[in-house]
């Protein structure tokens, strides 16, 4: 398994390549345009995340102000102001402004693994993994203003390496994951999770599922949603592009779906 | 008949009428308000295999970076 130093862009029916980032990543945390982007919270080595962050003008990346500590993971509306919300060893908020990096409040919990979206002052962070108590979890905090709390709890099995979506405390969506509480055993695996579920700044309730990736359930995980407003139409969407599902314990198949959400 | 914009703002940057969100608007002028209707999913080109990658922007101008091959 080895990071990639690619850049991919896609103009809503095919992808190209654009240009190459400072050092290969497993990045999770990307925020802005396709011609303006901030990419930080990301690991360049199998143990560590970096502090590094790089900025995107449409070509080329160059490297920009670092993190204060070094983590995986993050939010952001644009490439001016962007949220590192939690994960790895600590739930302390770091905050970009368009210069440098600076500490924040605290999480309620300390989540990674899951999905988060919004700004760096509303967002919201949605499982997956407590990393304090070192297992999968349902737990969902949402940021208003400058104070994280406990929001009601999200209504899937709980699992790592979902995904999701969304413009913050008032709206988001989950997806995915594998499901380690789910039975295994040759020849069932975990489950990967396919359902979708939305919050709308109150509750959770069941979405549209999304297209089947075969495998056991027909869920996926380790792949990477981003809010993607559709350009002139006057309705929202969000693009998927897959990770890998389960087949076999221990079988994971590689995806190349690119799905497209639209509300 | 179709409205694009209200008082010159986009019907796309309202995020709320006198504080309440789409989903609690039931009607407009006794016009029941349809609110959210759900997700509908269509597929897109495909590319190569990557896991844990970094993704931002629209569907027509969407960037993805980094992750792992395999």
């Amino acid at each position: 398994m080895s990071r990639l130093s690619t850049t991919r862009e896609y103009n809503g029916s095919s992808w190209s390549a654009g240009g190459s980032l400072g050092a290969a990543s497993n990045c999770k945390a990307l925020t802005g345009t396709q011609t303006d982007a901030l990419l930080f919270g990301r690991g360049t080595d199998s143990a560590n995340p970096t502090n590094t962050t790089e900025k995107y003008d449409g070509s080329s990346w160059s490297s920009s102000a670092n993190m204060v500590n070094a983590k995986r993971g993050g939010t952001g509306a644009s490439a001016a102001s962007a949220i590192f919300t939690c994960g790895d060893s600590d739930q302390t908020n770091q905050l970009w402004d368009n210069t440098s990096w600076s500490t924040s409040v605290e999480c309620t919990h300390n989540l990674q693994s899951g999905s988060e979206s919004g700004t760096t002052t509303d967002a919201i962070v949605a499982g997956m993994v407590d990393t304090d108590a070192g297992a999968e979890t349902d737990k969902c905090q949402t940021l208003d203003g400058t104070t994280w709390s406990n929001s009601a709890v999200v209504t899937l099995p709980a699992a790592r390496y979902g995904g999701g979506w969304g413009s913050g405390s008032t709206e988001h969506w989950h997806y995915g994951g594998i499901n380690y509480n789910s039975s295994y055993g040759s020849p069932t695996p975990h489950t990967c999770l396919r359902t979708t579920v939305r919050w709308d700044g109150s509750s959770w309730s069941t979405d549209t599922d999304a297209p089947s990736a075969g495998g056991t359930s027909g869920g996926l995980y380790n792949g990477s949603y981003a809010m993607a407003t559709v350009a002139n139409s006057g309705s929202q969407g969000a693009v998927y592009h897959a990770g890998a599902n389960y087949t076999a314990p221990d079988t994971h198949t590689n995806q190349e779906y690119t799905w497209e959400a639209t509300w | 008949m179709p409205v694009d914009k209200l008082n010159s703002i986009a019907i796309t940057d309202i995020e709320s009428v006198n504080d309440k969100t789409d989903a609690n608007i039931q009607a407009f002028n006794g016009v029941e308000f349809a609110g959210y209707g759900g997700l509908t999913w269509s597929t897109g080109g495909t590319d190569a295999v990557r896991k844990t990658q970094g993704t931002t922007g629209t569907i027509a101008a969407f960037l993805m970076t980094g992750g792992y091959s395999s």
